[in-house]
């Protein structure tokens, strides 16, 4: 679903606690945390953490995506000549 | 009466002998409070010397540099009196202001400072400031100066015998007394925020054979609040330090057994690298460049023709030699001259210009150990390199072009504050530059029009200009009120003559194109190091390489 929206993401499924994934997350400034429970897993959503502002909330994947596009776009206008 | 030239043209009538400072208060009142320095017809003065002659007047507040500059002149004469009152013994060499603040170098005798006196110093420096003593100028002479400083101070009695007599200046406040050459605040209670910063060895004048001395470095301002902001941005520092987050984040680093200041990018550094090459290689695409590829090495003959052997030679890297006698091969310090080379492959007429090529191209220059610093001072990198070869003609429009393209560059990652510095020519010393005049005026008016047309805030320097050609350099100021210098854009007029380029010109004759050198970037190493600093290694979405991070809880 990322991959389909040039959205460049990794998956962190190391047996590792959820509590020094996030801090290593953090510590690494990646952008957006997305945390995927049952819930969010049922519902097809994730919960979106953001690097210094923390919590913005749950989003569906499609949502989340646009966002991100959104950003990409308008800090990176095209070079027009 | 005199006349007193203002800033603003503006020229006002005073009796002989009026202060700088009387100049402030006709000003208006409120003015002269803030006024802490002077020059005059371009000599720094006190704010109490009295003029005596027609001519021009700067004054100084805090907020110039020139303030800000006697304002850390005159707290390192209050450094030195605390010193020599906390320390009787101590000898005093000298005490400049720098680019933050200001240091003394003091043989401390048997005494050695820490960190653990800081406190006392400042205390001490505080207390003199308090007393609001005037900083008052005295003209000595070579008897009376030495006479002061025999049996007492060795390094000051050196001092005062390399002046001329007639020359020698002191100055006095409170109950202290240094040789100097001028250039104070009036009076010591506008220091109201001291702190001594750090200890260092010194060498008496930077030479290991002599005795080392006790460099104490310190920073002070008008304002508490000053300090504490300044603090908290040195603070801040700290923690954006390249160096610091190129090894958190595991973007690159540094190898004893490779050598020193040959950065090795790790993976996360190296896609970061090339995300910001194809950004720009996108949008140079578009602007008209082609990318072009050349060796690391080339002949020691082909940089004797460019310059470059003259200038790198020697203090560079040596020459690679081979099985083969006389041949010897240099690493690049430039990509310039293998450029020209490309230049040179084919004919060109008029209409096939501007051409322009554009090259990630390795560099390497030999720095001193001493300046090697993270990723701004290296010993090889990588500039985002270009050559433009054009008509005169065409120098105004492929100027305009390349700012667009530096502007561009700016505005994607995030640096919206800089100014720009137009080079040109001492225009009382044509013999100093290679080309026409004709050339010369023609890429002069380019520079500035295309500045103006593109509405940079730019300040234009005559005598700046390298011998062969002018040039146009952007400052960017950081997140943290740094400038640093990036974006370079080069006439040249040197190198198309020393590699015989030439293009036939609708008249059938063959003519010498223009060159333009240019680096928005500068060189990626560099470029990387700024950014990190700039923002905190939170860079603008579209260059993260890793943009989200998924983290399934069951
Ligand atoms: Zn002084
Ligand atoms: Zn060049």
């Amino acid at each position: 679903m990322l991959e389909n929206n040039e959205i460049r993401a990794q998956i962190d499924n190391r047996n590792e606690t959820v509590g020094k994934k996030i801090r290593e997350a953090e510590m690494s400034k990646v952008p957006f945390m997305l945390i995927i429970g049952e819930q969010e897993e049922k519902d097809g959503t994730v919960s979106v953490r953001r690097h210094g502002e923390g919590d913005i909330g749950t989003l569906t994947m499609e949502a989340f995506a646009e966002l991100v596009k959104e950003e990409v776009k308008n800090s990176l206008k095209p070079f027009n000549v | 009466m005199i006349k007193i030239t203002l800033p603003d043209g503006s020229v006002r009538e005073f009796d002989s002998s009026v202060t700088p400072m009387d100049v402030a208060k006709n000003i208006s009142e409120g003015f002269a409070r803030n006024v802490i320095s002077a020059k005059f017809n371009g000599t720094t003065v006190e704010t109490t010397t009295p003029l005596t002659e027609d001519g021009t007047l700067v004054l100084y507040t805090w907020k110039d540099d020139e303030g800000k500059k006697a304002f850390w002149h005159s707290s390192a004469h209050i450094l030195a009196q605390a010193i020599l009152e906390l320390y009787p013994d101590a000898k005093l060499w000298v005490g400049p202001a720098i680019d933050r603040g200001f240091y003394y170098d003091v043989d401390m005798g048997d005494n050695v400072i820490t960190d653990k006196d800081f406190k006392t110093i400042e205390t001490k420096m505080l207390e003199i400031a308090r007393g609001k003593h005037d900083f008052k100028m005295r003209s000595s002479t070579k008897e009376e100066a030495l006479a002061y400083y025999k049996g007492r101070n060795e390094y000051k009695v050196d001092l005062v015998e390399g002046l001329e007599d007639g020359t020698i200046t002191f100055c006095d406040h409170d109950t202290f007394t240094d040789l100097c050459r001028g250039g104070h605040i009036p009076n010591t209670g506008i220091v109201k925020a001291v702190k001594v910063m750090s200890v260092a060895g010194a060498y008496y004048k930077g030479d290991e054979n002599n005795k080392q001395l006790t460099r104490i470095y310190g920073v002070s301002f008008p304002k508490q609040k000053e300090l504490k902001e300044y603090l908290e941005l040195l603070e801040e520092a700290k923690k954006r330090d390249h160096r610091k987050l190129g090894k958190e984040l595991e973007l690159f680093t540094f190898s004893q057994k490779v050598g020193q200041g040959l950065g090795l990018w790790l993976p996360k550094g190296a896609a970061l690298r090339s995300e910001l090459e194809n950004f720009l290689k996108k949008a140079q695409k578009k602007a008209g460049y082609e990318m072009v590829i050349s060796p690391h090495i080339g002949q020691k003959e082909l940089y004797v023709t460019s310059g470059h052997y003259a200038k790198y030679g020697e203090d560079s890297f040596q020459a690679i030699n081979t099985p083969k006698e006389d041949e010897e091969f240099l690493l690049k310090p430039m990509n310039c001259p293998h450029h020209c080379e490309i230049y040179n492959h084919k004919p060109y007429i008029y209409k096939d210009l501007p051409k322009r090529y554009a090259e990630f191209g390795t560099v390497y220059r030999y720095e001193q150990s001493g300046e090697l610093h993270g990723l701004t001072r290296v010993r090889g990198f990588t500039q985002d390199d270009a050559h433009i070869f054009c008509t005169p003609d065409q120098l105004d429009q492929e100027f305009k072009n390349v700012i667009d393209l530096v502007m561009y560059v700016f505005g994607s990652l995030g640096f919206d504050n800089f100014t720009a510095q137009v080079s040109l020519r001492d225009p009382e010393k044509p013999e100093k530059y290679i080309g026409s005049d004709e050339n010369w005026y023609k890429a002069e008016a380019a520079i500035i029009n295309a500045a103006k047309e593109k509405e940079l805030n730019y300040v234009v320097e005559y005598g700046e200009a390298a011998f062969y050609g002018p040039k146009l350099d952007f400052m960017v100021k950081d997140a943290l009120g740094r400038s640093w210098q990036l974006g370079t854009i080069q006439v040249d007029y040197n190198l198309p003559e020393r590699f015989d380029l030439t293009y036939k010109g609708s008249d059938n004759e063959l003519h010498r194109p223009v060159m333009i050198h240019r680096a928005p970037f500068g060189s990626l190493e560099r470029f990387i190091a700024i950014l990190l600093e700039h923002t905190g290694g939170n860079f603008p979405l579209w260059l993260m390489t890793e943009q989200a991070i998924l983290l399934p809880v069951s």
